[in-house]
C-alpha cells in the first residue's frame, strides 16, 4: 500500500503539471497546506474554480495512471467533486481522502 | 481594426473555457468569450443574440456539424443541404476579420455517445465545403483540415471524466496545443511572426566540426541517416527562404572554413547566397546575433535562432528574452520534423510579390548601405541612389500588399491603424477619403510596394489619416517626398490646409521624430499650408494617378 508521503510526492508531480498550463498568478504550491477549494465560511482562499478543480484533478488522475506505486488505487473524481469540503480542502486533506476511499474499497 | 481591445470569439457545441482560457493566456491583447455550452444554435439563428453585437477579429468554429444538422448522420447530404450548410457558414465572414474553421473529423472511437460520428461522405463532403470557402476568401477563412493529427498527436486526446463532469470534449493537452497553434496564426495574420532565422552550422546545418574534420568529412545526404537528416533540416529552411524569411549565420568558426564548406561541399543545399548575412568569428553568439539583426533591422522578437548547443541557446535566450530559442532535438533524426512543426512560421497564407522576393530586397540594401561610405553627405548619397517613386490610387491589384504593409508596419506609422482587405478597400472608395500606394525603386533593384498614404477631406482641410513607410526605405528621401505629394494634393484638392496628427504608439518614434524635425516642435499635431515644402533632391516622383 502506498504510504501517505509517496502519494503525495505523486500529487506534487501532478500540481506541477498543472501549474505549467496555468497563469502565473493561478499557480498552486507542492505544499500539503495548499488551500484548493473556498468552503463558505472557511478563512483561507483556494485558488481554483470549479473548472479548475475538474481539471486539477483530471490531471491528478492522469499522474496516478502512469505511477507504478499507485496504480491499484482507486481515484474518483466526481465522488472527490460531490465531498468537496472534505476531500478538497487541502492538498493534505485530498491525500487523506485518497487514502482512505481505498482503505475502505 | 486594431490588435489591442480586439474579440475573439468561439462558436462551440461543448465547453471550451479551457481553450478559452488558453487562448487568453496566449493573446493578451483580445478578449476571448465563448458561446454558452449548449447554445450554440440559439445563438446562430438568432441575428439580435447579444453575441452578434460585436465585430469580432477572430471567430472560431470548432463543434460538431452533427449539432447543427442532425440529419447528417443518417443521410447521405446533397447540393441542396449542401448550399444551405455553406450559407450558413459564410454569414459567419461577415460577422469578423477572419474566421477559423477547425475542419470535421470523426472524434475518436467510442467517445461520447450522443457524437456519433458522421459518415465518410458527409464529413468528405463538408471539408471540401470548407476548402472552398477559404479558396474564395483567402486571408479571411482559415482551414485547419485534420486537424487532429497535427494538434492531437501523441496526446491523451480526450477524457470521460472532463465530459461528463464539465462537458469539456479535449483534454486540457489538446486546448493547450490549438492555442498555442492559433496563437501562431494570429501572430502570422498581425505582422508578428518569424521574419529571420540565424543558425549556427557545427552539429546544426551539417553533421560534424568543420574547423576539426574538414568540409569532405562532414555528414551531409548521401546514404547515411544523419546525413539525409541534415539535407532535409536544410531543405526546410530553402523552403522557408522561398516564403520571404531570411537565413543569416551565427557560427563560432573560421570563416574562410566555414564559407568553403558551403560553396564546395556537393551535398550542401544552401548556398551562400541563401544568407543574408553571417557572422562567423570566435566572438560572443549573442553579440553577433545583436550585430545581424541591427544590420538586417529585425527585432528579436522576429527572429528565431537555431543552435544544437543548449548552453549557446541559453546564452542567446538570456540576451533577448523576446527571440525564440526553441530546444532542437538531441537526435538529429527528430529535428526535420520538429521544425516542420514550429507553427510560428508562415506556413499559410497569402504571400505578396514583396514576401517572396524579401531576401534579395535586403541584399540590395546592403549594396546600398555599403554604397553610403563613399559619399560625404546624406544628400549626396540620396542623389545617388536614382530613386524613383510611382504613386498611384489603391487598386484592386495593390491591394493585398498594401493591407499587409498598413497591418505589419511599426515604426514610420503615423496612427497605426490596422484594417483588413476589404474594410481598407471600403475606407478608399468612400466620397472625401483617398488611398494611396507608393512603389520605390532604386539604381540597386525594386523595393517594391513600400509607402501608403491615406487621406480624408474635412472642411476644408486634408487629414493625414494614414502615412505609413516600411523600415526598407526609411530616410532615404522617401518620407519628404510623399509630404510632398500629399501638400499637392491640397493644392489639386483647392484645400487651405494639411493636417498631420501622430497617435503615438511604443513603436512609432520615427515617425514622429521625422515630422518633428522639419518643425521644429515636439508636438503630435502639424498644419502645413500650401506653401509648405519637405526638402528632398534627386527623387523622381511619378504620379500614376492622381484622382
Amino acid at each position: 500500500m502506498i504510504t501517505k508521503d509517496e502519494l503525495l510526492q505523486i500529487i506534487y508531480k501532478a500540481v506541477a503539471d498543472f501549474n505549467s498550463m496555468q497563469d502565473v498568478d493561478e499557480q498552486l504550491a507542492q505544499q500539503a497546506n495548499q488551500v484548493l477549494f473556498s468552503r463558505p465560511g472557511f478563512t483561507k482562499e483556494g485558488l481554483l474554480d470549479s473548472m479548475g478543480l475538474v481539471n486539477f484533478l483530471v490531471t491528478l488522475d492522469d499522474w496516478l495512471d502512469q505511477q507504478e506505486s499507485a496504480q491499484s488505487l482507486h481515484f474518483d473524481i466526481s465522488d472527490a467533486l460531490e465531498n468537496k469540503e472534505e476531500a478538497l480542502l487541502t492538498i493534505d486533506s485530498l491525500a487523506n481522502y485518497i487514502l482512505l476511499k481505498n482503505k475502505k474499497v | 481594426m486594431s490588435i489591442k481591445n480586439s474579440h475573439i470569439l468561439i462558436l462551440s457545441d461543448t465547453n471550451q473555457s479551457n481553450f478559452s482560457s488558453y487562448l487568453s493566456k496566449y493573446i493578451k491583447d483580445a478578449k476571448v468569450v465563448t458561446t454558452p455550452f449548449n447554445q450554440l444554435m440559439q445563438v446562430l439563428i438568432n441575428p439580435t443574440h447579444a453575441v452578434w453585437q460585436q465585430h469580432y477579429a477572430l471567430i472560431i468554429f470548432w463543434a460538431n456539424p452533427k449539432s447543427l444538422f442532425p440529419d447528417l448522420e443518417k443521410t447521405l447530404i446533397g447540393k441542396h443541404e449542401m448550399l444551405h450548410v455553406k450559407n450558413f457558414f459564410l454569414r459567419l465572414i461577415d460577422k469578423a476579420e477572419r474566421v477559423l474553421f477547425t475542419g470535421f473529423e470523426n472524434y475518436p472511437n467510442g467517445f461520447y455517445s450522443q457524437f456519433e460520428n458522421i459518415s465518410s461522405h458527409n464529413r468528405y463532403a463538408l471539408n471540401m465545403m470548407l476548402t472552398s470557402i477559404s479558396m474564395e476568401s483567402p486571408g479571411v477563412v482559415s482551414y485547419l483540415p485534420g486537424y487532429y493529427s497535427p494538434v492531437v498527436k501523441g496526446l491523451h486526446a480526450v477524457s470521460e471524466d472532463l465530459w461528463y463532469l464539465s462537458k469539456t470534449a479535449w483534454h486540457r493537452t489538446v486546448t493547450d496545443r490549438m492555442a498555442s497553434f492559433v496563437a501562431d496564426m494570429w501572430k502570422q495574420w498581425h505582422g508578428l511572426s518569424v521574419k529571420l532565422i540565424i543558425t549556427d552550422l557545427d552539429d546544426t546545418l551539417w553533421g560534424g566540426i568543420v574547423g576539426d574534420d574538414g568540409w569532405e568529412q562532414l555528414r551531409l545526404g548521401g546514404h547515411d541517416a544523419v546525413g539525409e537528416s541534415f539535407s532535409d533540416t536544410q531543405q526546410q529552411l530553402l523552403i522557408w527562404k522561398k516564403r520571404g524569411i531570411l537565413l543569416a549565420i551565427a557560427s563560432k568558426n573560421d570563416e574562410e572554413t566555414a564559407l568553403q564548406a558551403i560553396d564546395r561541399h556537393p551535398e550542401m543545399k544552401l548556398r551562400k547566397a541563401d544568407f543574408s548575412t553571417w557572422r562567423i568569428n570566435w566572438e560572443d553568439k549573442a553579440l553577433n546575433i545583436q550585430s545581424i539583426i541591427t544590420e538586417l533591422n529585425i527585432g528579436a522578437q522576429h527572429t528565431l535562432f537555431m543552435d544544437d548547443n543548449p548552453v549557446e541557446r541559453y546564452r542567446v535566450a538570456q540576451a533577448f528574452p523576446d527571440m525564440i530559442v526553441p530546444n532542437l532535438p538531441a537526435n538529429k533524426l527528430e529535428v526535420p520534423a520538429f521544425l516542420r512543426s514550429l507553427s510560428c512560421i508562415p506556413a499559410t497564407g497569402v504571400l505578396t510579390n514583396e514576401d517572396m522576393h524579401r531576401a534579395e530586397l535586403y541584399v540590395a540594401e546592403q549594396q546600398r548601405k555599403n554604397s553610403m561610405t563613399a559619399f560625404s553627405g546624406i544628400d549626396e548619397w540620396i542623389q545617388s541612389l536614382n530613386t524613383v517613386v510611382s504613386i498611384e490610387k489603391l487598386s484592386h491589384q495593390n491591394l493585398t500588399r498594401a493591407a499587409q504593409l498598413l497591418n505589419k508596419t511599426n515604426q514610420m506609422n503615423l496612427r497605426t491603424r490596422r484594417l483588413s482587405e476589404d474594410a481598407l478597400w471600403n475606407w478608399s472608395q468612400t466620397p472625401g477619403q483617398a488611398f494611396y500606394t507608393a512603389h520605390v525603386h532604386d539604381k540597386f533593384g525594386d523595393a517594391g510596394l513600400t509607402g501608403l498614404i491615406g487621406v480624408s477631406i474635412h472642411d476644408d482641410e486634408l487629414f493625414v489619416e494614414d502615412f505609413v513607410l516600411s523600415c526598407r526605405v526609411m530616410g532615404r528621401g522617401i518620407e519628404e517626398t510623399l509630404m510632398n505629394f500629399i501638400i499637392s494634393l491640397m493644392t489639386e484638392w483647392q484645400l487651405s490646409n494639411v493636417k498631420v496628427a501622430c497617435l503615438l504608439t511604443p513603436k512609432n518614434k520615427p515617425c514622429r521624430d521625422f515630422f518633428s524635425r522639419y518643425l521644429l516642435s515636439d508636438s503630435h499635431e502639424w498644419v502645413f499650408d500650401s506653401k509648405a515644402r519637405f526638402v528632398v533632391s534627386g527623387i523622381q516622383c511619378n504620379v500614376i494617378d492622381f484622382n
